[in-house]
C-alpha cells in the first residue's frame, strides 16, 4: 500500500464509523413506531376525531336529556358520553356533569331499576369506594337478572375496594372470582395493577400485553393507552429508553393525544433536553388546561431554575386543584396532593394527605402520607406509614426510596443502606437526578 | 356506531369502565425532587466536603443568577457560607475555606458544584461535629440534603460511599461522630445500644424497679412485715440482679446465634405482664423469697426484646460475640447504674414509716403503667396514656434524687440522735 493509502486508511475507517453510527443506532435504539403494536379496529384515529365525535355525542346526549329528564336512561346516556370526553380531556367539569346526570337517573328510575353497573363503576372511578358498593348491593336485588359480564364486573369491582382498602389478598381473590365468571379485558387491566403494586413488574407487562392480544383490532384510543400502561411500567423500573419507545408507540396510535405528548416531553426531559422539553410541555399544558401537566412543567421550569414561570404555572395548577377539590374531591384529592407535597404547604399536603388516606388506605396513599409527614418533620410517623404499606404487599422503587430517606434523616444508616438497596433492585436508577423529573406515570 | 350499540342494549357501564382503564396507569404518586448532597473525605487534620446543590432548585429558592460570572459565583458563596456552618462539641465555627465554586453539570441537570476545605478550631476534634444545614431545605419544604463519607483516614470506607445522615427542613442539624478505631467503634456503638435501649425501654426497669422494692422486707401472712437483715438484704438483692442478668443473657445469646426468628408483639406483651407480676409482689407478697426465681423467669422474657434490638441494629455496630457481648455491657451498666443509685436509698428508707407509701405508691404506678402496656400492646388502644406514663417514667431521675435526699436526711439525723442519745448519756 503507498504511503497515501496509508494514510487514507484510518480516516476512511473513520469516516465509515460515523457515517455508520447514526443509522447503527436508530436501528438499535429508535422507537420501532406501531410495529409490535396489535391491529388498530374500529375507533377515531386521532385525538381531534375522537374529540369531535364526543362533542357530537355529548351535544346530542344533553339535548335528549333536555327533552326527556326524567328518563333514566338517558340521563345515563349522558353520563356516558360525559365520562367517554373526560377520558380525552381530563375536564372534571364533564365528571361532575356526569355524577349530576347520574343522580337524575337514579332518582327517576324505578325501584329495582336504574343505571345501578354504571353507578358502580362510576363510583369506582371518582373514588368512592362505598358508593360503589352500595350500587353492588343494590345489584343483586335488581328487577332484571345480572348477566354474566356484569357479574363478573360486580366481582372485579369488590376486587378494586379491596385494593384500594389495602386488601392485595381480597383484591386477588375477587379478580380470581370474576375472571371464572367473565375474563374481560378489563380483568388483565386489573392484573397488571395489582402485579405493577407488587413490584412484579414482568408480570405487569405481560397482563397489558395480553390485554392488547387480539385477532379482531382494537380501538387505537386503547391501543395508545395500553402502549402508555407498558411505558410506565419500565419508566417504574427504570427502562427510560424501552419507556420512552412505548411512548413514541402510542403516539403513532393516537396521534395528538396531550397526555402521551406530555409523556413524551418528559422523556425529552430525562434524555438531557431539559429546555425543549420545556418548550413541549409548555405546548401541551397551554393546549389541553390539565392541571397535571402544568404541575409537570412547572417541575421541569424548576429544574431549569426558571423560578418565576415555574411559580406562575404551579399558581395556575393550584386554582384548578382547588376548583376539582370543590367538585369532585374523592376524585381529585390524590394528585391535588400530590401537587401540595412539590408545590404547596407542609400544613396543607398533611391535611389532603390525612383526608386521601382516610378515603383509600391502600399502598400509594401511605407513600403520600408519609412524604407528607416527612415534609412535616415528622419521621417516626413516616416510617410507620411504609411499613403498613410494606405489610400489606406493596412493593415499589418510591416506597423504599422514601424510608432511605427517613432513615438517614434519623441517622439509622445501617437500616437506610438496606432500603437504598431494595429501592434499587426494583429500579437501578431510582437515586440518579433525572428521576426527579419524571410528573408522569412515575412509581 | 358502537356508542349507540352499547347504550340501546343498555350496557353504558362498559364505556365507563373503558374510562377507568385508561386512567389506571396515572395514579397518584410521591414525586422525588431534586436533593442536594455533600460528600465527605475525612483526613488527618481536616475535612474536603464535595457540594452538590441542584442548580434548579437554587436558582428557584433564592431568585440568584445561576451563571458562571464573578457576582453569581459570589452571590453562592455568601449563602452557602450563610445557610451552613460546622460546629465543633464546644458551639465554635469550623474554618471554612472554599477551593471551588462553579455551576456545572455533573450527573443529570446542573448543579452548584463547591468544594470545600473544613478545619476544626484549635482543640476542638476532627472527629466530633455538628453540621447545621439551611441550604435550599428552609426555602422548600421538601428538599433533602444527604451527607456521605467517601473515605475516612480511621476508618474503611467501602466502595459505595456511607450514608451518615441527613437533613430536612425540621431536622437541620447533623451529629457526626466518627469515633476511632473500627473495632473499638464498633465495639462501642454495640455498648451503646444497650444502653439507649435500656434507658429508653422504661417496661425493663419498671420490672426491675419493681421487684427491688420488697427486696429489703419480709413476708407473713401474705403481707410485707419486717426487715431483713442490711447483710441478707444486700446478698438477697444480688441474688435478684444476678438471676436477671443471667436469664436476659441467656436468650439474648440463644436468640442471637440460633438465629431465632420471634414475633415481637407477644413478646413485648409478655414483658409488660412481667412488670404487672412484679409491681403486684411489691404490695402483697406472691412469692417471698423467690424474686431472683421471677427475675430468672421474666429475664428469659426480657433477654428476647434485647435480642431484636441487636438484630435490627447488628449491621450499624458489627455483629458478632463483639457486638453481642457490647450490648449486653451496655444493658448491664445501665442496670448495675440504677441499682447502685436506687438501692441504698430504698434500704435506708424501708426502715421509716414512709416506706410502706412510698412502695404501695411506685407499685401501684408501675401496675397502671404494666396494664396500660398490656391492652396498648394487644388492641393498639390507650396510646395517650402509654405516652403520658411514659413522659412521666422519663422524669423518675428526679424521683430518684429526691428519695436519695430523703434517705440522707434519715441517715443523717438518725446518727445526730445517737450522737444525741451518747452525749446525753455521758451528761
Amino acid at each position: 500500500m503507498s504511503r497515501v493509502g496509508l494514510l487514507l486508511a484510518p480516516l476512511i475507517v473513520l469516516l465509515l464509523v460515523v457515517g455508520l453510527d447514526r443509522p447503527w443506532r436508530s436501528w438499535n435504539a429508535t422507537p420501532t413506531g406501531t410495529a409490535e403494536i396489535p391491529k388498530l379496529g374500529i375507533g377515531p384515529r386521532n385525538f381531534a376525531d375522537a374529540l369531535a365525535k364526543t362533542d357530537d355525542k355529548v351535544a346530542f346526549a344533553r339535548g335528549r336529556a333536555r327533552d326527556a329528564a326524567d328518563q333514566w336512561l338517558v340521563q345515563e346516556a349522558l353520563a356516558g358520553a360525559l365520562v367517554a370526553r373526560f377520558r380525552l380531556t381530563g375536564n372534571y367539569d364533564d365528571l361532575a356533569e356526569a355524577d349530576h346526570a347520574l343522580t337524575i337517573a337514579r332518582a327517576n328510575a324505578p325501584a329495582a331499576s336504574g343505571p345501578i353497573m354504571t353507578e358502580a363503576v362510576f363510583a369506582m372511578m371518582v373514588h368512592r369506594q362505598d358508593r360503589a358498593l352500595v350500587a353492588l348491593d343494590r345489584l343483586g336485588h335488581a328487577a332484571v337478572p345480572t348477566e354474566s359480564d356484569e357479574l363478573a364486573e360486580s366481582r372485579a369491582i369488590e376486587g378494586d375496594v379491596a385494593f384500594y382498602r389495602g386488601d392485595m389478598a381480597g383484591a386477588r381473590s375477587k379478580y380470581r372470582a370474576a375472571d371464572k365468571l367473565d375474563a374481560g379485558a378489563s380483568a388483565t387491566y386489573r392484573w397488571a395493577v395489582l402485579a405493577k403494586a407488587q413490584g412484579d413488574f414482568p408480570r405487569a407487562l405481560a397482563e397489558f400485553s395480553r390485554s392488547a392480544d387480539s385477532k379482531h383490532g382494537i380501538a387505537p384510543l386503547h391501543v395508545a393507552g395500553t402502549a402508555l400502561q407498558i411505558g410506565a411500567i419500565e419508566l417504574a423500573r427504570g427502562n427510560t429508553a424501552e419507556a420512552r419507545r412505548w411512548f413514541v408507540k402510542a403516539d403513532n396510535a393516537f396521534p395528538g393525544f396531550w397526555l402521551i405528548e406530555a409523556h413524551l416531553a418528559q422523556a425529552r426531559a430525562i434524555d438531557g433536553d431539559l429546555p425543549g422539553a420545556i418548550a413541549q410541555m409548555r405546548d401541551v399544558a397551554q393546549r389541553s388546561g390539565s392541571a397535571e401537566a402544568m404541575d409537570a412543567l412547572a417541575m421541569l421550569l424548576r429544574a431549569q431554575g426558571i423560578g418565576d414561570e415555574s411559580r406562575m404555572w404551579s399558581a395556575r395548577a393550584d386554582t384548578l386543584w382547588r376548583e376539582r377539590l370543590n367538585q369532585m374531591p374523592e376524585a381529585a384529592l390524590g394528585h391535588a396532593l400530590e401537587h401540595e407535597l412539590v408545590f404547596g404547604t407542609p400544613e396543607r399536603a398533611l391535611d389532603l394527605a390525612t383526608r386521601n388516606l382516610a378515603a383509600r388506605p391502600y399502598g400509594e396513599s401511605r407513600l403520600l402520607m408519609a412524604s407528607a409527614l416527612l415534609m412535616n418533620g415528622r419521621t417516626e410517623p413516616a416510617l410507620d406509614q411504609l411499613a403498613q404499606a410494606e405489610r400489606s404487599g406493596w412493593r415499589s422503587a418510591p416506597l423504599y426510596a422514601l424510608r432511605a430517606q427517613a432513615f438517614e434523616l434519623s441517622s439509622r444508616v445501617a437500616d437506610a443502606e438496606v432500603a437504598r438497596r431494595e429501592a434499587q433492585t426494583l429500579n437501578p436508577h431510582v437515586f440518579e437526578p433525572w428521576t426527579a423529573l419524571v410528573w408522569f406515570s412515575h412509581g | 356506531m358502537v356508542f349507540a350499540r352499547v347504550i340501546q342494549r343498555g350496557r353504558l357501564w362498559v364505556v365507563v369502565a373503558a374510562a377507568i382503564v385508561l386512567l389506571c396507569g396515572s395514579p397518584a404518586a410521591a414525586h422525588l425532587t431534586p436533593n442536594s448532597e455533600v460528600q465527605m473525605a475525612i483526613g488527618h487534620s481536616s475535612i474536603r466536603a464535595d457540594v452538590i446543590v441542584p442548580q434548579g432548585e437554587y436558582a428557584f429558592a433564592t431568585g440568584n443568577p445561576v451563571s458562571n460570572d464573578a457576582r453569581s459565583l459570589d452571590l453562592a458563596r455568601a449563602y452557602l457560607e450563610d445557610r451552613s456552618a460546622i460546629l465543633a462539641p464546644d458551639g465554635r465555627r469550623w474554618l471554612r475555606h472554599i477551593e471551588s465554586i462553579a455551576f456545572a453539570q455533573i450527573a443529570g441537570p446542573p448543579d452548584l458544584h463547591v468544594v470545600e476545605q473544613w478545619t476544626p478550631p484549635p482543640g476542638a476534634p476532627l472527629r466530633r461535629f455538628t453540621i447545621d444545614w439551611h441550604v435550599l431545605v428552609d426555602a422548600l419544604p421538601n428538599h433533602f440534603a444527604l451527607f456521605l463519607v467517601s473515605s475516612d483516614v480511621a476508618n474503611r470506607v467501602g466502595a459505595v460511599h456511607e450514608v451518615i445522615g441527613a437533613v430536612r427542613r425540621h431536622s437541620a442539624r447533623l451529629v457526626v461522630d466518627r469515633g476511632g478505631s473500627s473495632a473499638l467503634t464498633a465495639f462501642t456503638n454495640a455498648v451503646m445500644v444497650g444502653v439507649d435501649h435500656i434507658l429508653g425501654g422504661y417496661d425493663h426497669l419498671m420490672f426491675l424497679l419493681a421487684l427491688l422494692l420488697p427486696a429489703s422486707l419480709i413476708a407473713s401472712g401474705g403481707r410485707w412485715v419486717g426487715l431483713r437483715p442490711m447483710r441478707k438484704t444486700i446478698g438477697h438483692l444480688a441474688r435478684i440482679v444476678t438471676a436477671f442478668t443471667i436469664g436476659h443473657s441467656v436468650t439474648l445469646i440463644g436468640a442471637t446465634l440460633g438465629h431465632w426468628h420471634l414475633p415481637s408483639a407477644p413478646v413485648e406483651v409478655m414483658i409488660a405482664i412481667s412488670v404487672l407480676v412484679s409491681a403486684i409482689h411489691a404490695i402483697r407478697p406472691l412469692a417471698p423469697g423467690r424474686e431472683p426465681l421471677i427475675a430468672l423467669i421474666f429475664g428469659l422474657i426480657h433477654g428476647l426484646a434485647f435480642a431484636t434490638i441487636f438484630a435490627q441494629a447488628g449491621a450499624a455496630m458489627g455483629s458478632g460475640a463483639l457486638g453481642l457481648a457490647g450490648v449486653n455491657l451496655g444493658i448491664e451498666m445501665v442496670q448495675l447504674g440504677i441499682v447502685l443509685v436506687t438501692v441504698p436509698a430504698l434500704l435506708v428508707l424501708a426502715s421509716t414509716p414512709a416506706y410502706p407509701p412510698i412502695r404501695i405508691g411506685a407499685a401501684a404506678f408501675a401496675c397502671l403503667a404494666a396494664l396500660a402496656w398490656i391492652v396498648n400492646r394487644t388492641t393498639g388502644e390507650l396510646a395517650n396514656l402509654v405516652a403520658a406514663l411514659e413522659s412521666a417514667m422519663s422524669h423518675a431521675g428526679w424521683l430518684i434524687a429526691l428519695l436519695s435526699i430523703a434517705a440522707l436526711t434519715v441517715l443523717v439525723s438518725n446518727r445526730l440522735a445517737i450522737a444525741a442519745a451518747h452525749s446525753g448519756k455521758h451528761a
